[in-house]
């Protein structure tokens, strides 16, 4: 009888244990964990969530592609529920996001200006059909892009010409190729193999690369000033489990998501990107071209129709001088 | 049965015959592309045109591979069994095969819808996804069916198809 009550007792503090476990939601993140998106986006997400629901809801990191390896699938993971969160970039599937990929183009917003504002600014009129069965949690821009090179030094568009480079999508893909390059499409995470090997010549893409992927290794030289746009960011969660949370639990995560969140992204990239530019600046053997105006106006003159040409193409005036704030 | 086999066969030999098609293409872009690298003008799109075609490569191929018995079988405690024993396992081998690939065609015919819902498409040629996933769909039921013939054929018949091009009784 004693053990009875015992293994009864057991499997009552067992059942009320499970009952009243904390619900954790699986973020999938294809870098690994020292990368800039943990400490920024994927960390502050996970803490606003427990601080506001009392630890009852949490979220989990799976870095390193745990929950599947291709940087593409993001967004079609968490639409198919094998992660609740995901993080990746437009540009990986285009075609998917026509329209949020203008903030990418050069001159389509200020240098100056928050890409994470101009994004929002123009989400919920002109982007938001671009996000089918998932709920945006940030929406942001990387450091303005640069050229990171194999084994050549980039100073006009002629330099350019016939080479081979890596770009994220395709808005990039036509500012290569406006400037005489070939462009090839491939995730972040081969480059470094690909950069080794010379499969590619260079890459345009952030500076902040450099140190989160370690491009710093495998590139020689880096150039500074050419207008080839930003890269554009999305974290995003399964639309049906959020609907499925309890009132408190929503309200947890949109405290928590958002415009908040977003610049807390973008300015961690801007603050990778810097310091990553300064070490590499500081190695002897590696070559940092600072381009003067009027090698930029060079760059500019060659890329001048791309960003008309594609917004047109897209019809994406209004989300365009949305983005603007007009 | 000889009708349905020979119909199968057929739709093998097709597939396999694009399959076939598919790899020249690739060939032939990774010498452009190659060839063009060496003189400054590379492929424009050749990843796009790689990947999927590569897609169209393995999938169409399964079904002779299956016929031919290309698929890697263990076979350490074949000799150690009764002639029935083997041929039952064998046939239920096709049969789990067969179930298997139409699993596959399933999983990949959602993923296909879900590609239409997104508009994806390759990222600098905008060739639609759902196109090549549909083929895989197309090439994972001929490779379906050609294994269910094949484990009832077996079970029924006593023929391996895997053993020559005419089918023979089974070892």
């Amino acid at each position: 009888m004693k053990y009875f009550t015992v293994l009864a007792a057991s499997v009552a503090s067992l059942s009320l244990a499970t009952a009243v476990a904390a619900q954790e939601l699986k973020f999938a993140s294809f870098v690994p964990p020292f990368h800039t998106v943990t400490a920024s986006l994927i960390d502050k997400l996970s803490a606003g969530v427990s601080e506001g629901t009392g630890g009852d809801l949490t979220v989990r990191n799976y870095p390193g592609g745990e929950l599947g390896a291709g940087p593409v699938e993001q967004y079609v993971r968490v639409v198919q529920g094998a992660a609740d969160f995901a993080w990746g970039l437009p540009g990986y599937t285009s075609s998917q996001f026509q329209k949020t990929m203008i903030v990418e183009l050069p001159g389509a917003i200020h240098p100056d200006a928050g890409g994470h504002e101009a994004l929002w600014a123009a989400y919920d009129a002109h982007l938001a059909e671009e996000f089918p069965a998932t709920k945006p949690i940030a929406l942001w821009t990387s450091e303005a892009q640069v050229m990171i090179m194999r084994d050549k030094v980039i100073r006009t568009p002629a330099d350019l010409k016939g080479l081979k480079i890596r770009v994220a999508g395709a808005t990039a893909g036509e500012v290569a190729s406006a400037l005489g390059a070939t462009p090839v499409q491939m995730p972040i995470s081969q480059v470094y193999n690909s950069l080794q090997t010379g499969l590619i010549d260079g890459v345009f893409t952030g500076s902040s690369t450099l140190s989160d992927f370690k491009l710093s290794e495998v590139a020689s030289s880096v150039t500074v000033g050419a207008p080839l746009g930003r890269l554009s960011f999305y974290a995003v969660m399964n639309e049906s489990v959020y609907n499925g949370l309890s009132a408190d639990e929503k309200a947890a995560i949109d405290a928590t998501a958002g415009l908040a969140l977003s610049a807390s992204a973008e300015n961690a990239w801007q603050a990778t990107a810097d310091s990553a530019m300064a070490a590499y600046g500081e190695d002897s053997t590696k070559t940092v071209v600072m381009l003067s105006d009027a090698e930029i106006q060079a760059f500019a003159d060659a890329v001048s129709t791309v960003t008309d040409a594609y917004v047109s193409r897209v019809g994406g005036e209004a989300a365009l001088a949305a983005m603007r704030g007009n | 049965m000889k009708l349905l086999r020979r119909v199968i066969d057929i739709l093998l030999w097709v597939s396999a015959g694009i399959a076939g098609l598919g790899l020249l293409f690739e060939v032939v872009v990774i010498l452009i592309d190659v060839t063009g690298r060496a003189f400054g003008r590379p492929l424009f799109g050749s990843l796009d045109l790689v990947t999927m075609a590569m897609v169209i490569l393995v999938f169409g191929a399964m079904p002779l591979c299956d016929r031919r018995g290309g698929h890697v079988g263990v076979d350490l405690l074949q000799p150690f069994f009764p002639k029935a024993l083997n041929r039952a396992i064998d046939a239920l081998s096709a049969l789990l095969g067969a179930l298997i690939f139409v699993a596959l065609a399933k999983a990949i015919y959602d993923s296909a819808q879900i590609s239409v819902m997104l508009n994806l498409s390759t990222n600098l040629l905008n060739l639609p996804k759902v196109w090549f996933q549909n083929s895989i769909v197309l090439f994972a039921l001929v490779t379906a069916l050609s294994m269910l013939l094949r484990s009832v054929e077996l079970a029924i018949f006593d023929i391996d198809t895997r053993n020559s091009d005419t089918g023979a009784r089974s070892k």
